[in-house]
């Protein structure tokens, strides 16, 4: 499937949900200090914010996704450049996601953005490796003992040495799953479980870290169908034959068939097969948001955690389909 | 234009690479994917003259709150680099109480 433009669909879905992302998180930055690494005009830092902004509108217009995110990709990445005291690695990784989807080329196809986020991994397994607080235990307590003071800082201490150890051999298996392709679907399991185990135990989300890195594990790690086929079922769904927002529909009598979407007769391109999957999974979907709204501190409602649980059933969908398909 | 735009991508990338490496030899912990793997709380508290200086002007100066929790060696280049940029006659004497891990607090002074 492919955008206009030659970015396949889940590059594209990648860029547009992690704009739609950091676009619900604006204002939320500290007042920035320039303060760059190396001097550099003050006049860039101030205009990494509307490079940003001039980005995520391309990438939303759906038109010059690529664009788009390497105009987005740039005024987030100057905008860490440029600001010290702003460094961190959900900035940084979401600057450099958008960034490597703007320098996209068919030849290297998804290896770089893949291997970036295989770096994050080793580069994150290294620093652990070199402290000893996280061999004793000493910052896993320090970090119960922030996010969840009491009982349960209490209660997990002696399990302490055991966690830094999880940690470590988790985020390697993760990086090195991610690198080697027959892994790659239990690479994304395993980073799926474990950040959203940290999400769960900490009621921490680390700024926009979680949600990128598992947007990316879902779109960038599993293999997506070239071409989707959906089949709309009598009973439901119906409306959504009739919309084209992004497709011409081909008008064909829709065969009985159960609430799952099943793959036949009808070719969907885009935007709109991707929600049609979204909303056929939709009691996995409703089972996440229940889920992710239960354990966010900002309960229900918020854009990020909608486009995180749109993203976690596209893949459900996918995984689905290619059951059937082998069994077809 | 593909040719350029994998050059860039493979500059990015090794960048990456030195400075994961670069951790290995630095105390910072810029651009090395691991700037909050320890859990060092701070407080800054700074002096023009003789005279303390606000937290809201620390803010202002540093991009840091006085009070928060970062990378123990960031913060120390962030006020370095800051004090170092500041005019001689503008800039502060400034001590940070560090608390790393839960542990025994100590103390980091500029000028150092």
């Amino acid at each position: 499937m492919k955008y206009p433009g030659r970015l396949p669909t889940e590059v594209s879905s990648l860029a547009t949900l992690v704009v739609l992302m950091l676009l619900a998180r604006l204002g939320m930055d500290p007042i920035p200090r320039h303060l760059p690494y190396a001097p550099f005009p003050e006049g860039l830092s101030e205009a990494a914010p509307w490079l940003f902004l001039g980005g995520a509108l391309l990438v939303l217009s759906q038109r010059y996704v690529q664009m788009g995110a390497l105009l987005a990709g740039a005024g987030l990445l100057l905008k860490v450049l440029g600001n010290m005291p702003l460094f961190s690695n959900g900035r940084l990784l979401d600057g450099l996601t958008l960034l490597l989807i703007g320098l996209y080329t068919p030849r290297w196809g998804l290896g770089p953005l893949r291997a970036q986020y295989c770096l994050v991994y080793f580069g994150a397994v290294l620093s652990k490796l070199i402290d000893g607080d996280w061999w004793n235990g000493a910052f896993v307590n320090a970090t119960l003992d922030y996010h969840r003071p009491g009982a349960v800082a209490e209660a997990l201490a002696p399990l302490a040495p055991w966690a830094g150890w999880v940690t470590m051999a988790t985020e390697a298996a993760i990086g090195t799953g991610l690198a080697i392709p027959a892994l790659r679907p239990a690479a994304v399991v395993l980073t799926a479980v474990f950040h959203t185990g940290l999400l769960v135990l900490l009621r921490e989300d680390f700024a926009t870290f979680y949600y990128t890195v598992s947007l990316s594990a879902c779109l960038l790690f599993l293999e997506w169908p070239a071409v989707l086929a959906v089949r709309i079922p009598r009973e439901g769904f119906v409306f959504l034959a009739r919309r084209s927002v992004f497709t011409s529909l081909q008008a064909a009598p829709v065969e009985r068939g159960s609430w799952q979407v099943r793959f036949a007769n009808y070719r969907y391109e885009g935007p709109a097969a991707l929600g049609l999957l979204l909303f056929a999974n939709f009691p996995v979907l409703a089972l996440l948001v229940a889920g992710v709204a239960l354990v966010s501190r900002r309960g229900y409602g918020t854009v990020r955690e909608v486009v995180l649980v749109a993203c976690v059933g596209l893949a459900v969908g996918v995984w689905r389909w290619r059951k059937q398909e082998k069994r077809t | 234009m593909d040719r350029v735009c994998e050059g860039l991508v493979a500059l990015l990338l090794l960048a990456q690479v030195g400075g994961v490496v670069r951790q290995l030899f630095v105390e910072d912990r810029f651009f090395a994917w691991s700037p909050h793997d320890s859990r060092n709380e701070y407080r800054i508290t700074a002096f023009a003259g003789e005279q303390p200086v606000a937290a809201a002007a620390i803010q202002a100066r540093y991009g840091l709150l006085a009070m928060d929790w970062h990378a123990l060696d960031n913060v120390k280049t962030v006020i370095r680099v800051a004090e170092e940029r500041a005019e001689p006659r503008e800039r502060w004497r400034v001590v940070v109480t560090f608390r790393r891990n839960l542990g025994a607090p100590f103390v980091w002074t500029y000028p150092e």
